[in-house]
C-alpha cells in the first residue's frame, strides 16, 4: 500500500485504492465497509472498503478473513498480500482520516461527533466506488452507533442497493472482514511511519497501541507535551485523555466561545429590578462605530 | 505620572512573524511557534490560511500594517509600585505585517481587526486642519 501521498501531508485525509477489477464493473458485486483505529488517542482513523462479484462469495471464505483485531500484524499483512494477488476479482479502497482532521472537526464551533465523521467517510467511499463504475448490489457495513438509524441513512442515499448494517459485520461477512484488513494494514503503516511535523524523532512503536490505557501511550503523551501548544498533531485533542492532560499540565487557554451557551441566557435576561431604575446616569454611550470595532480611547495604562 | 515608549534598534529586526490568535493564552514567554504552529500551517495564497491550535481549527489571513504606521509589541519591564511613578514601556518587536486568525471562520472583510482600521482613514479626514477656503465656506455660499 503506497502511502507516500499521505506522508507528504499528514494533516489532510488521503485515499488509496486498488485498480478496479474488470469483472466488478459487469457482475453484480457486494461491498463491505469497516474501520480501524477508532478508539486510539493517537494517529489516524482509517476507513476501508472491499468489493468483489457476489458469485465469488464462497471463494472469499478460503482466504481466511476474520475480524482484523483477532489477527496478528504479520497475519494481516499476509492476507492483504493474498487480497492483492486476487486483484482480478477483488478491489479495495481506504481513506485515511488524519488526526488533525478528527481534532479540528470535533472541536469546531459546532462540534462534529465521531459517528458523523465515520458515517460521512463510509458514504464517500461508497460513492467513490460507484463513481469508478463498480456494479454494487449489496453493501455490508460494520455499525457505528445505532445500526437501524445508520442503515436508514445509507438506504436513503443509495436506494437501489441492498444495505445491511450490523454489529460484528466483520466477523459475519467475509467482504467486511477483508475491508477491515485493508483498513488495519493502512492504519498500522500510517502510525508506524508517522513523520512528526513538529520535528519529534521516534523509534518504532514507542507510542504503544495508541489506546489511552496503554502505558507506552501514556508515556508518549507525557513526554511530548508542550505547555503552550499541548501536543503534536498526531494526537487527537478531542479525546478526553488528551484534554485532561492539557488541563493538568499545560497553560490555561480561554476561547471566545467558552461557555457560550450558559452565559448567553444570563446576559440576555435583564433583572426585574433594572426596569425600575433610572437609566440616565449622565454617562454617554460611545457611538456604535466604535463599539462594533472594539475601539476605546486609551487614557491609562 | 508620565508614560514613555522606547523602541530600541534591536526591536527593528525584520525577521518577524506575528500571529494574532482568537484566544488568550495565559503564558508570557517563548513558545515553539515554528514547530507546533507554523509547521501545520497550510497556505492558499495570502488569504485562506489554515492551521490549528490545541486541536481547534483556525482560518487566517496575512495582513499588512497600514502604510505610515508600524506595529510594535510592547512590554513593561518593571511594573510601577505607585500610581505616581513614571511608566516605561519598551518596544520589543516591530512588524509591518501580521497574520490574524479566526476560530473556525474564514477571514472576511467583516472581521473586526480589518474594520478597526477604518478608523485610521476616518481619523485622518476629521482631524485634518480646516483651511479658510475649505468646503464649509462653499456650503454657506450655496
Amino acid at each position: 500500500m503506497d502511502q507516500t501521498g499521505f506522508e507528504q501531508d499528514n494533516t489532510k485525509n488521503f485515499i488509496i485504492e486498488s485498480d478496479v477489477p474488470e469483472c466488478t464493473m459487469k457482475d453484480p458485486c457486494w461491498l463491505g465497509i469497516d474501520e480501524a483505529g477508532r478508539g486510539p488517542v493517537l494517529g489516524p482513523m482509517v476507513y476501508g472498503t472491499c468489493y468483489s462479484p457476489i458469485s465469488m462469495k464462497e471463494d472469499l471464505k478460503t482466504l481466511g478473513f476474520a475480524d482484523s483485531k483477532t489477527l496478528t500484524e504479520e497475519k494481516r499483512d499476509s492476507i492483504f498480500e493474498k487480497l492483492n494477488d486476487a486483484k482480478h476479482l477483488i478491489g479495495w479502497m481506504v481513506e485515511i482520516i488524519s488526526p488533525h482532521n478528527i481534532s479540528t472537526n470535533m472541536l469546531r464551533r459546532a462540534k462534529v461527533n465521531l459517528n458523523i465523521l465515520s458515517h460521512d467517510c463510509a458514504i464517500r467511499l461508497i460513492q467513490r466506488v460507484l463513481d469508478r463504475g463498480v456494479n454494487v448490489k449489496e453493501i455490508y457495513v460494520d455499525t457505528v452507533g445505532d445500526p437501524a438509524k445508520y442503515q436508514a441513512k445509507l438506504k436513503e442515499l443509495f436506494p437501489e442497493i441492498d444495505i445491511t448494517v450490523a454489529a460484528k459485520a466483520d466477523a459475519n461477512y467475509e467482504i467486511v472482514g477483508a475491508a477491515s484488513i485493508c483498513a488495519k494494514v493502512a492504519r498500522d503503516k500510517a502510525v508506524k511511519r508517522w513523520i512528526f511535523n513538529e520535528g519529534i524523532e521516534m523509534e518504532d512503536n514507542e507510542y504503544g497501541s495508541g489506546y489511552p490505557g496503554d502505558p507506552n501511550t501514556k508515556k508518549f503523551l507525557m513526554n511530548n507535551m508542550d505547555k503552550v501548544f499541548g501536543f503534536p498533531s498526531f494526537v487527537r485533542f478531542s479525546w478526553s485523555t488528551a484534554d485532561k492532560l492539557i488541563e493538568e499540565h499545560c497553560v490555561n487557554v480561554s476561547w471566545e466561545d467558552d461557555d457560550e451557551e450558559e452565559n448567553m441566557a444570563v446576559k440576555n435576561t435583564p433583572s426585574v429590578v433594572s426596569f425600575f431604575t433610572k437609566k440616565d446616569d449622565g454617562h454617554l454611550e460611545r457611538h456604535r462605530f466604535f463599539k462594533d470595532r472594539c475601539l476605546i480611547s486609551v487614557d491609562k495604562l | 505620572m508620565a508614560a514613555f515608549l522606547q523602541v530600541p534598534a534591536s526591536a527593528f529586526d525584520v525577521n518577524n512573524k506575528i500571529h494574532l490568535v482568537p484566544c488568550s493564552i495565559h503564558h508570557n514567554g517563548p513558545a515553539k511557534v515554528a514547530e507546533f504552529f507554523e509547521a501545520n500551517l497550510k497556505k492558499d495564497g495570502d488569504k485562506n490560511l489554515t492551521t490549528s491550535f490545541r486541536g481547534r481549527p483556525l482560518c487566517g489571513e496575512s495582513f499588512p500594517v497600514p502604510s505610515g504606521y508600524t506595529g510594535v509589541i510592547v512590554k513593561e519591564m518593571k511594573k510601577p509600585f505607585t500610581e505616581e511613578e513614571d511608566r516605561h514601556i519598551t518596544g520589543i518587536q516591530t512588524f509591518n505585517q501580521f497574520t490574524y486568525w479566526n476560530l473556525d471562520r474564514e477571514a472576511t472583510a467583516d472581521d473586526k481587526i480589518k474594520q478597526t482600521l477604518d478608523w485610521i482613514d476616518i481619523a485622518k479626514v476629521i482631524h485634518r486642519p480646516v483651511e479658510d477656503d475649505s468646503s464649509q465656506k462653499s456650503v454657506i455660499e450655496n
